[in-house]
């Protein structure tokens, strides 16, 4: 059993199309698990689900082996950092911070003590009394998410963090999530649409489309596995077939794949060699730097290869090409 | 939030708008087309009356009369303060802001001082030898209309100001590089681009003018009636319902005619600004 | 930058125009004849004394003070309480009533004081103090929610969101997050709302009991029967009092905001 499940959970905000349908989704303890998927997918709907800012229609949601699903918002003890940083235009950096411990009745010397830890570990020291009108996109970050921390949430959320940094910060500042994160050990969610960002600090991915997750693995996994073919084209893959056509590549099916719809391969993984099982002219040559990449007309259709044999080939030159089993990835949607 | 909730919440003013304001102008205004059947008699009696008919006209005429007073001085006036560096600018507005948020009664007063039999104009005049009867300048309509724009003037300018600033400096220097002298800027771009805004501020005038009480009696006297007066006299003085009800619902009718008709218009032309940027 | 001449000498002619009647209003409230006059004849406070020494007027200013007071306070709680539905609340039924408590700045004020009149007090016979606190009412209702709700709508969300993932319940999220955020918009509600209650004529004069004068209708009477630069004396003040409340209000929010509400106290 995890440490946190998400069961079933359907969310319709209209009471008629579902947004969210039947998400299953696991975090484990002390990961930086990121939902990655395009907008309008239903992360930040998930993200709220977690929360507690939505209603479920269906559905359990199980934390640490205790049921959170009809839990209130202010129950929950999880820290959320929002799109918007949400921090209180009223009340200064310090009092931002000190919100949550206050509530919490905790002592005025503690609050103090807690606030100064929190602020040197999101390096946010010597602004304690400045409005978040003074500060900076970065730090408003930084603010936000030592107001979620300070509290020790069991969960902390973050609903695209990065998305109104520019981009080196952007760079730097999942950085220092991630270290934070690591350092206090906190289990997270963390939303993005980004892949690049999403791949460099997760634990684990989910991806998610249509209010449904596609998968959820360790970034290697996902990378090397993919689930799907939309999982499939967004990590890298761009030589698609159907399994009518595994005749006419000169491939296999391995004995342990039981059923498959598609057969796909990336660019690199395409060799040009002598032993070649398909034939084919060059179409269209680019220069990638450390390699070319070519598009080759087959009879199984148009492939994409990079390779960087030299003397390059030419344009209208016919080549073999060889797929080595164990870079086929067969997928079954 | 919980319907109930909901209702409890607006349920106040829900019922203040209701109990206060829709059924007494149905209460008030239904009868005036019933004797005891449908009928438009009332309405068709007060504008064969010449005296009430006098009053609905003279009202439409000094409205409008204000109205395009205010437009003409408020125009240069306004495009004057836009010119100017932001914190003078802002400096101008409060202050011509503060005359509206100075009573009614307050601005009349001054004007009477100014306008009456011995008010400083008189004096002047005859001091200076040039008349030696005072002139009537109270009690007339060209002091309600000095009145009515001395209060509705600052609405004006400062509608039309927030507008100028909107209009960029590089359309100015656009007109200007082609070679077009300040006064062919000022009729055809600022006052092309303000229109909407003059369209919106015309609105507050005119609307503004014809339901004016305080001004007009104050300035106008018993001679000189406006809708407003004529239906305070109806009703407290003559207790005469039916009158009142007429004239309460032109003016209603007048001055919400006219919002809609150009604020309709004011849209046209936004959307016509639009599509040509 | 071009200079405009016809542009600046309209200009200047129209804040002459604007300015001198309040000048002259100032200037012989301290002057010591006992006609509104120029040239002055002496510096005189004697018309100030006799502001408070006329019972009619100090009275009226504490009736219109009392009333201005009572209906805005009532109606920026009552503001609140709805501007707080219609924003939770998107959707026609709360379109409807945005455009309901709105109305009654687009009808002429002297209607508004007629048919209350004729409903309440002839009608349904409601004491007259009562139905003048609830026109006073009608006429700072849209002030109030009007502003409150445009500010509401502005403050974004999630900040209410934030304060409950931090363990706030639902309304203490509102007072410790919304409400002090709202401050700029109560305090300029309240100054519009008193303004217009205070300065409003046609309503008050159709509800005015025996006894219960307002401030401006005292005055348009008094004008009428002593023309004496008493009533320029408590001009003064009370444009002293204008002068505060937009000093405070300057203070609290952007100009902007001022500027697009129109006054219609007439
Ligand atoms: N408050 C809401 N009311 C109705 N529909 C909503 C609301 N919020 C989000 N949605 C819909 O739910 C879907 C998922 O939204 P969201 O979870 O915000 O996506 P993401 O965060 O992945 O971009 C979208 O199609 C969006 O239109
Ligand atoms: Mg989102």
């Amino acid at each position: 059993m995890s440490f946190g499940e998400l069961r079933d959970i359907g969310v319709s905000y209209d009471k008629k199309n579902l947004i969210l349908e039947d998400l299953n989704l696991d975090i484990h303890k002390g990961e930086l698990l990121s939902l990655l998927g395009p907008s309008g997918c239903g992360k930040t709907t998930t993200l709220r689900v977690l929360a507690g800012l939505i209603e479920t229609v269906k559905g359990t949601f199980t934390l640490d082996g205790q049921d959170m699903t009809h839990v209130p918002v202010h129950k929950r003890d999880f820290g959320m950092v929002f799109q918007s940083y949400a921090l209180f235009p009223h009340l200064s950096v310090f009092e931002n911070i000190a919100f949550g411990l206050k509530l919490r009745k905790v002592e005025v010397p503690s609050v103090t003590k807690q606030v100064q830890k929190i602020v040197d570990i999101c390096g946010i020291k010597g602004l304690e009394k400045r409005f978040p009108k003074q500060l900076s996109g970065g730090q408003r970050q930084r603010v936000a998410l030592a107001r979620a921390l300070v509290i020790e949430p069991k969960l902390l959320l973050l609903d695209e963090p990065l998305s109104n940094l520019d981009a080196q910060l952007r760079v730097q500042m999942r950085t220092s999530i991630k270290r934070i994160q690591q350092e206090l050990g906190i289990s997270t969610v963390f939303v993005t649409h980004d892949q690049e960002e999403c791949f460099s600090i997760s634990d684990r991915v989910a991806i998610m489309q249509k209010g449904k997750i596609e998968q959820c693995d360790n970034p290697e996994t996902i990378y090397s596995n993919p689930a799907c073919e939309m999982i499939a084209r967004f990590v890298g893959f761009k030589n698609f077939f159907s399994l009518d056509q595994k005749d006419l590549l000169g491939i296999t099916l391995p004995a342990k794949i039981q059923q498959a719809k598609l057969v796909c391969i990336r660019p690199e993984d395409i060799g040009f060699s002598p032993s070649g099982t398909l034939r084919g002219t060059i179409e269209v040559r680019t220069y990638l730097g450390n390699s070319y990449q070519y598009e080759v007309n087959t009879p199984a259709g148009m492939l994409t290869v990079s390779s960087n044999k030299t003397p390059a080939c030419e344009v209208g030159e016919s080549v073999s090409m060889a797929f080595p089993a164990d870079a086929l990835v067969f997928l079954e949607r | 939030m919980k319907t109930t909730r909901y209702f409890f919440a607006v349920g106040p003013y829900l019922l203040l708008s209701i109990a206060c304001l829709l059924l007494p102008l149905v209460f008030t205004i239904l009868p005036s087309f019933f004797i005891p059947s449908f009928s438009l008699t009332y309405y068709t009696d007060f504008f064969q009356d010449s005296f009430s008919r006098g009053i609905f006209f003279r009202s439409l005429r000094l409205s409008l009369i204000t109205t395009l007073i205010c437009i003409f001085i408020g125009l240069p006036t306004s495009y004057y303060i836009s010119l100017r560096p932001q914190r003078r600018r802002q400096i101008i507005v409060s202050l011509i802001m503060f005359p509206l948020l100075t009573d009614a009664v307050v601005r009349g007063f001054a004007w009477i001082s100014i306008l009456g039999k011995n008010g400083m104009i008189n004096q002047f005049l005859m001091n200076l030898g040039i008349i030696e009867d005072p002139l009537k300048l109270l009690y007339t309509d060209f002091a309600i209309v000095v009145g009515s724009v001395y209060l509705f003037l600052p609405v004006m300018i400062s509608t039309l100001t927030s507008v100028m600033e909107g209009i960029g400096d590089d359309v100015v220097e656009a007109a200007y590089s082609l070679g077009a002298s300040p006064r062919v800027t000022f009729f055809k771009v600022i006052v092309p681009l303000s229109f909407s805004g003059l369209l919106v501020a015309g609105v507050l005038v005119f609307s503004g003018t014809i339901s004016a009480y305080t001004t007009p009696t104050l300035l106008g006297g018993n001679q000189n009636m406006m809708l407003a007066s004529l239906l305070y006299q109806q009703s407290n003085t003559l207790s005469n319902w039916t009158t009142s009800a007429v004239i309460a619902f032109i003016m209603i009718l007048v001055s919400l005619g006219v919002m809609k008709l150009l604020n309709y218009l004011a849209s046209r032309i936004d959307k016509r600004g639009v599509d040509h940027v | 930058m071009y200079k405009h001449r016809f542009v600046t000498i309209i200009a200047f002619i129209t804040f002459a125009f604007i300015f001198l009647p309040l000048i002259l209003i100032i200037v012989t409230s301290f002057n010591s004849a006992d006609t509104i006059s120029l040239p002055l004849d002496g510096f005189s406070l004697q018309w100030f004394g006799k502001v408070f020494k006329s019972r009619s007027l100090v009275q009226s200013f504490k009736n219109s003070l009392a009333l201005a007071l009572v209906a805005s306070f009532i109606g920026i709680f009552l503001g609140l309480l709805s501007s707080i539905a219609l924003v939770k609340k998107p959707g026609k039924v709360s379109n409807a009533l945005l455009s309901i408590f709105l109305s009654p700045s687009l009808i002429p004020g002297i209607v508004i004081g007629y048919v209350l009149f004729h409903f309440l007090v002839v009608k349904l016979q409601i004491p007259l103090l009562f139905a003048l606190v609830l026109g006073h009412l009608l006429v700072v209702m849209p002030y109030c929610v009007r502003i409150i709700c445009a500010s509401l709508k502005d403050i974004d969300e999630s900040l209410e969101e934030a304060a409950r993932t931090l363990g706030c319940p639902p309304v203490k999220a509102f007072f410790l997050v919304v409400l002090p955020n709202l401050r700029p918009a109560i305090l300029s509600s309240f100054m519009l709302s008193f303004i217009n209650s205070f300065n409003n004529i046609p309503v008050s004069m159709y509800l005015k009991g025996p006894g219960m004068n307002t401030l401006p209708y005292a005055m348009m009477n008094h004008i009428e029967y002593n023309y004496d630069p008493t009533v320029s004396a408590l001009s003064v003040m009370l444009m002293g009092m204008t002068l505060v409340f937009m000093f405070i209000m300057e203070k609290s929010m952007n100009s902007q905001s001022l500027k697009n509400e129109t006054v219609r106290s007439e």
